[in-house]
């Protein structure tokens, strides 16, 4: 058995440098295995080659130059033998976690028999690690470790025998009677004893303090140190009675006993009117009478009271004038300032001068003439800084219409193209302006018409101008760049239908379109029921409305007539469009089409 | 090939070829302008002009050209007056803004057909064959 191909591993050496800048080194377990590596290469392990069990470091001493560890080879639980040719050590510095420190290796190794095969099998393996003896070092002993022959017999050499312990236990037994009986025979006084008379003496002189003590003491709370709450009776002596203010803490009124019948009329104290300054039945009725004629004389002298020109009094209803009421004329002359007007009369004077003619037009009575003004009714105000008529023709915040705004207000195609990052496709209607809306309390304004054609979902989603995670400054303004919702849910599962009921294309781009008046849309299906009509006559339509033409919406008048909306359509690769074949039309196709008639209408929201 | 500017269509002077990201794409400079390309490489890095190609129209092109203008056709059918102005091809169907010039163009051929026709007719009662001219 050779184990000359030991070394100190490479992870150990650095221990061992930190252990010399002060750090503590602790051995914390052995290993044995079997197999070998080629010499060289022992430094650079990190485990043995084929581990085979875990062994007790059982001590380490300390030897010229190193520490000599103590290794217990057991094979307790040991399932099969096998040839021990490495043994590792772990050890840890600080809070690091063990790795191997060191290894020794065997070809020829050492026969480990099985724990079944050779029961008690033990041996000891001791290995030198070379390092300074002044090193701080840590040792851990594994407390389960088996004690060979060899050690328990080194330990009991070092033991007391009985017959040893029993001698040395009679001397000290000896020595302790000899000093008692030493120390007993020696005379009173000295350290400890005290004589009769002296201890009398003592008694004496305590009591005489106490009774003076006693006789002299005062008798307050605060000299017994009694808490509050607490009171002393000074009873004990004649001279300390307690007087009546010396009685501390009692009440200070005294509920009486109820004793009514003793002061009732026929009781043994019993009270009159006079006692407590009542009136007697005969005074009482004398005052009442008194008062009651006082009383006559007024009201005699009110009755005889008659109403005059300037003095309050009584007035018959026959003396009052019926009001004359003023006829039509004299209501619409408005001259007469002695008649009556009655709620007939008050309209007929009022609608001789002002009145609304086909509920858009104001005749106004100016000095005896009509004259006719126009009225635009206004459903709500855009208060914001943004572009465009500042009054809602139709609509409410939650969904409405102002009117257009033209692109030198706001914006063109090819300027906003070029500001978030879109070149596919072909540029049209770069001018053609914008639509006002307010949607759910925010204004929108909506391409007109569309600004590019033969462009892609997929290249408008590349700029991220879909879902308005693009912002772009505008006048001094930011405008969240978007594509409208075609439809009320994404995906939408379909390509139209009640998919697209109450998305922002129905409830913003149907009601500004000559079909919301008769109802008579393309695709019925993909809009609900409740479309309002926005009266305007912004159009080339019916009453004035827009027209599929006015905003491309159909392919008769175009290229790009499928707008580009934000959803997942039936399929994944799909997304939903509007437009085509009239502005109801909702279909899909894959975002990747570049077909003309697919187009880009933007949708700048205006961000608060 | 065309763009509508100022109340009429007009041919594209050159075209564009540059890279998006990554992908070399080539598209004529249409009614937004030259410079709108220039603009547009300088504000996004992730687009580069690579040479702007003039584009030299053949008189049949600028023949075609011609008739589309004279019917006055709207903004908005760059598609449909772009084929036709460079490749002759009309949209397909019978309702659509070239129908007119297909019209015409189906009469004339018509015409000159039926002009030759006769004319071998003629030909044939004369007892003159058409090879012995």
């Amino acid at each position: 058995m050779a184990w000359d191909n030991a070394v100190v591993t490479n992870n150990g050496v650095a221990m061992l440098q930190q252990v010399l800048a002060g750090e503590v080194l602790t051995l914390d377990w052995a290993a044995g295995g079997t197999g070998t590596v080629p010499p060289s290469s022992l430094m650079a392990q990190t485990a043995l080659k084929e581990q085979k069990q875990n062994f007790a470091i059982t001590g380490a001493a300390n030897v010229p130059n190193g520490k000599k560890i103590s290794v217990q080879i057991t094979n307790v639980g040991l399932m099969a033998g096998y040839l021990l040719q490495q043994v590792g050590i772990w050890a840890h510095v600080g809070n690091s976690p063990p790795v191997l420190f060191a290894i020794l290796q065997d070809n020829t190794g050492i026969a480990i028999p099985s724990g079944s095969e050779v029961p008690d099998f033990a041996m000891n393996f001791y290995a030198v690690i070379d390092f300074s003896n002044e090193s701080n070092f840590n040792l851990i002993v594994d407390p389960s470790a088996l004690v060979t022959l060899g050690e328990l017999n080194e330990k009991l050499a070092n033991l007391e025998t009985k017959e040893g312990a029993q001698a040395k236990a009679n001397t000290a037994e000896a020595n302790a009677k000899a000093y008692t009986d030493a120390h007993e025979q020696k005379a009173a006084p000295h350290s400890g004893h005290e004589t009769p008379s002296g201890a009398q003496t003592k008694a004496n002189a305590a009591e005489a303090n106490a009774k003076g003590y006693t006789d002299t003491h005062a008798g307050t709370k605060n000299t017994h140190g009694v808490g509050s709450g607490y009171y002393i009776a000074k009873t004990s002596r004649s001279d300390q009675l307690p007087a009546w203010n010396d009685v501390q803490g009692k009440p200070s009124n005294f509920t009486p006993s109820a004793h009514k019948s003793t002061h009732a009329s026929s009781g043994s104290d019993a009270l009159t009117p006079s006692d407590i300054g009542a009136e007697t039945p005969a005074g009482a009725q004398a005052k009442a009478e008194a008062a009651a004629g006082a009383v006559q004389v007024q009201l005699d002298a009110h009755v005889s009271e008659i109403a005059t020109q300037d003095k309050a009094g009584h007035i018959r209803l026959s003396d009052i004038p019926l009001p004359t009421i003023a006829t039509q004329a004299e209501a619409e002359a408005g001259t007469n300032n002695t008649k009556f007007m009655t709620p007939l009369r008050t309209h007929q004077a009022i609608d001789s001068k002002v009145r609304i003619v086909d509920n858009n037009m104001l005749e106004l009575n100016v000095d005896g003439e009509l004259k006719t003004f126009l009225l635009t009714y206004v459903a709500f105000i855009d208060n914001t800084n943004a572009p465009g008529p500042k009054y809602a023709i139709a609509g409410s915040w939650d969904a409405g219409f102002f009117g257009e705004v033209s692109a030198s207000e706001l914006i063109s195609g090819d300027a906003l193209a070029s500001l978030v990052g879109i070149s596919q496709g072909i540029s049209q209607h770069s001018t053609a302006g914008w639509l006002k809306f307010a949607w759910q309390g925010k204004i929108l304004f909506v391409a007109k018409k569309t600004f590019r054609y033969s462009i892609s979902w997929d290249h408008i989603n590349s700029a991220n101008a879909v879902y308005g995670d693009k912002t772009v400054k505008i006048g001094g303004l930011t405008y969240k760049v978007r594509l409208l919702k075609g439809a009320s849910q994404d995906p939408t599962g379909a390509h139209g239908g009640a998919i697209c009921h109450g998305s922002e294309w129905n409830r913003l781009m149907l009601p500004i379109h000559q079909e919301a008046i008769n109802k008579n849309w393309v695709d019925p299906n993909s809009v609900e029921s409740d479309i309002p009509v926005w009266s305007h006559n912004l159009g080339a339509g019916n009453q004035g409305m827009y027209t599929d033409e006015d905003i491309l919406t159909h392919y008769d008048y175009g290229s790009g007539s499928r707008s580009w909306c934000q959803e997942v359509a039936e399929k994944a690769t799909f997304r939903i469009s509007r437009g085509y074949y009239g502005v109801s039309f909702s279909n899909s196709s894959t975002s990747s089409s570049t077909d003309a008639y697919y187009g880009w209408r933007p949708c700048l929201e205006l961000v608060p | 090939m065309i763009f509508y500017k100022n109340g009429k269509w007009h041919i594209c002077t050159e075209k564009v070829h540059y890279t998006q990201h990554g992908e070399e794409i080539t598209q004529y400079v249409g009614s937004e302008g030259h410079d709108w390309w220039v603009d547009f490489e300088q504000k996004w890095e992730h687009t580069e002009i690579i040479e702007f190609i003039p584009v030299e129209a053949t008189q049949e092109q600028l023949d075609r050209l011609e008739e589309v203008n004279q019917l006055s056709i709207k903004e908005g059918f760059g598609y449909e007056c772009s084929r036709y102005v460079e490749y002759g091809i009309f949209p397909e169907g019978f309702n659509h803004v070239l129908r007119p010039i297909q019209i015409l163009k189906e009469q004339n051929e018509q015409d000159a057909y039926l002009v030759d026709n006769d004319f071998r007719l003629s030909l044939v009662e004369l007892g003159v064959s058409i090879d012995d001219l």
